[in-house]
């Protein structure tokens, strides 16, 4: 019985991961629509609200292009992968109530944006198209450049935690956030993250004025889903990730999806404001400025809780 | 709890695989031509092939990633080890190798794999 | 031997198996657009002002704060259909041939439009009325070959041909936008009072 609800449980989650993530598009064209004094969608239905399941119900009856030459088995199944990937991020979402916590759940996260890497690799390489190539290249050696910053600046968490659990950080946190007294390392974080989940100043993969539309190019109706679903699901993933560890907060309260959702707005307004950054700035930005300055912040940090442990 | 983890992913992937599987059956109506699936480029066929050389620089970072993952999976066992391991052994070891990893990457630095210039 | 060593020879070589036509090699030498020369010869109150708007990253706060901004403003949108935007007393839209006040069709036939119309968009045959007056008994405008530039507007002597500020009038065939001069009085008779306001609001620089 309990393995039974615990099933219905898991597929509850990733059925309402799914719905926000619909809702999570019509928010970013709102607020991109707001920003740049227009409405965005306000038509359909009631004002606009479901838009989204409209949209993605046309893209479904859209017909799929097989380009030429492309890996077919590849070509169909690793969109799916991405989103699959994706979605099971979602699994070290920490249960207080049903007393579900996974133990080692940020190498797990680990695991799987170091899988990202291959999906996306598959993705623009079965596709057989010079564009997509091109986004892949770029987005890959992006890609892993951050994630060896990121890692090292959520290790940085992890020792002063010493736990890989993400529940421990809301344990550790409940009279002081890591938000006011790391609040740069938060900074770098949140930089890493966007370069991560491929967002607006470094959306170097789909840069559409050079690359049209990058890796997912050859792509259409429910693997174009597939891939887009992926990224915005990693989106809200990495916010509930930050929110979390910088913020101490307890998961089955309401103010997280707050959180969460004030997380999500800054990624939306970012892309706003921000022009695309230059590729070598990029990869100078990651390995001469953000790399460094996470190895001495981590040094630094790990004394101070030397110096806190043995005064 | 690794078992309900699979469950659950398999019932997923079944969903999303029948999804698919759907889409591939509306889309058999499809009818193929050349200009239709030859790859996107801007009205013309392509010049190139698509799996084409790229300029090196891409691949030395992937190999500087390489370095820098071992040491970070050299790391990671630590986190644990901190609460059970002999204090002054530890921070010997901890600062030593956060040495080489500093040293590492002004070694990079100063002979310019980091240069983007080709 | 060190790897970016390396990595800059194979470059080298790997450019040099890409032919480039001499004509492109004097574009592929790249300008760099840094400015390097950022930090030098600035005096120390210029410096200290761009260490300060660098630490606080004072260009992307302003950046934030303008867009923020135009978030809380009202939105330019306007529901199109319903509502509409202002137009100009100038606009030139269709074409209208007007009446005077007795019913009578203003247009004498002189052609002038038809003879300025730079895209040749106007046919005209006059014949002698059964009054005496000169009319048209055939006034066309291919509305597909119009470039709306209002040359016929201002060459016409009696205001009869006018560009009226109506824009919707978009068809499924390309018959439909062949019009004729029923099709030109009909909508003289319609848009009149439009017109007619736009007109004595330009009067005066005619």
């Amino acid at each position: 019985m309990f393995m039974f609800i615990m099933i219905i449980n898991f597929l509850f989650l990733f059925l309402m991961v799914f719905m926000s993530v619909a809702f999570f598009t019509l928010l970013e064209r709102k607020v991109l629509g707001y920003i740049q004094l227009r409405k965005g969608p306000n038509k359909f239905f009631i004002k606009g609200v479901f838009q989204p399941m409209g949209d993605g119900l046309k893209l479904f009856f859209k017909e799929v292009n097989y380009p030429s030459n492309m890996n077919f088995f590849i070509f169909m199944i690793s969109p799916l992968l991405g989103l699959l990937v994706s979605i099971f991020f979602w699994f070290i979402y920490p249960y207080i109530g049903m007393n579900y916590i996974m133990g080692f759940g940020l190498i797990y996260m680990f695991c799987c944006s170091s899988m990202m890497v291959y999906i996306f690799l598959m993705i623009s390489w079965s596709s057989n198209s010079n564009y997509s190539v091109l986004g892949m290249i770029r987005f890959i050696s992006q890609m892993i450049s951050y994630e060896v910053s990121m890692m090292i600046i959520i290790m940085n968490l992890m020792f002063l935690i010493n736990s890989f659990n993400l529940n421990d950080f809301y344990i550790y946190q409940i009279n002081m956030k890591f938000f006011f007294f790391l609040f740069f390392i938060f900074i770098l974080l949140l930089v890493s993250f966007l370069a991560e989940m491929n967002r607006s100043p470094f959306d170097f993969s789909e840069g559409e004025s050079e690359l049209v539309s990058g890796f997912n190019i050859e792509f259409s109706s429910l693997s174009f889903i597939f891939i887009f679903m992926s990224e915005y699901m990693s989106i809200m993933f990495m916010g509930m990730l930050l929110c979390e560890m910088f913020f101490g907060l307890m998961m089955n309260k309401f103010y997280l999806n707050i959180y969460i959702l004030m997380f999500m707005f800054l990624v939306i307004w970012l892309r706003g404001f921000l022009p695309r950054f230059r590729y070598d700035k990029l990869m100078y930005l990651v390995w001469k400025l953000i790399l460094p300055l996470s190895l001495f912040l981590f040094v630094f940090n790990f004394s101070m809780k030397l110096f806190n442990l043995y005064h | 709890m690794i078992l309900l983890n699979l469950i659950s992913m398999i019932i997923l992937t079944l969903i999303l695989l029948i999804l698919l599987i759907i889409m591939i059956l509306i889309n058999m109506k499809m009818k193929f031509n050349h200009n239709k699936s030859a790859p996107f480029e801007c009205g013309f066929d392509p010049f190139n092939k698509s799996r084409i050389p790229f300029s090196l620089n891409f691949y030395l970072i992937a190999i500087i990633f390489l370095i820098f993952d071992i040491e970070i999976s050299i790391i990671l066992p630590m986190i644990l080890n901190f609460k059970i391991s002999n204090m002054i052994y530890f921070n010997l070891m901890f600062m030593i190798f956060f040495m080489f990893m500093i040293i590492t990457i002004f070694y990079e630095w100063k002979f310019g794999s980091l240069n983007w210039k080709i | 031997m060190n790897l970016a060593a390396l990595t800059r020879a194979g470059n080298i070589v790997l450019r040099s198996t890409i032919r480039v036509p001499s004509r492109l090699a004097s574009q592929i030498n790249y300008v760099s657009v840094n400015r390097d020369d950022e930090f030098e010869n600035l005096s120390w109150s210029a410096m200290s002002d761009q260490a300060i708007s660098y630490a606080f990253v004072s260009e992307l706060c302003r950046g934030a704060a303008v867009s923020l901004a135009h978030f809380f403003k009202e939105p330019a949108t306007i529901n199109y259909p319903f509502e509409k935007g202002p137009l100009s007393p100038r606009f030139r839209g269709e074409h209208a041939l007007r009446r005077y006040p007795s019913g009578e069709e203003r247009c004498i036939a002189c052609k002038l439009c038809e003879a300025i119309c730079p895209a040749q968009a106007i046919t005209i045959e006059a014949e002698e009325r059964a009054d005496g007056s000169r009319r048209t008994t055939r006034y066309d405008i291919d509305m597909t070959k119009c470039i709306y530039c209002g040359f016929c507007q201002e060459a016409c002597p009696v205001d009869a041909i006018v560009e009226g500020p109506n824009f919707e009038y978009s068809t499924e065939t390309h018959e439909e936008l062949l019009y004729n001069k029923e099709k030109l009085l009909n909508n003289g008779d319609k848009w009149e009072s439009e017109i007619a306001a736009n007109i004595h609001a330009d009067h005066l620089y005619r």
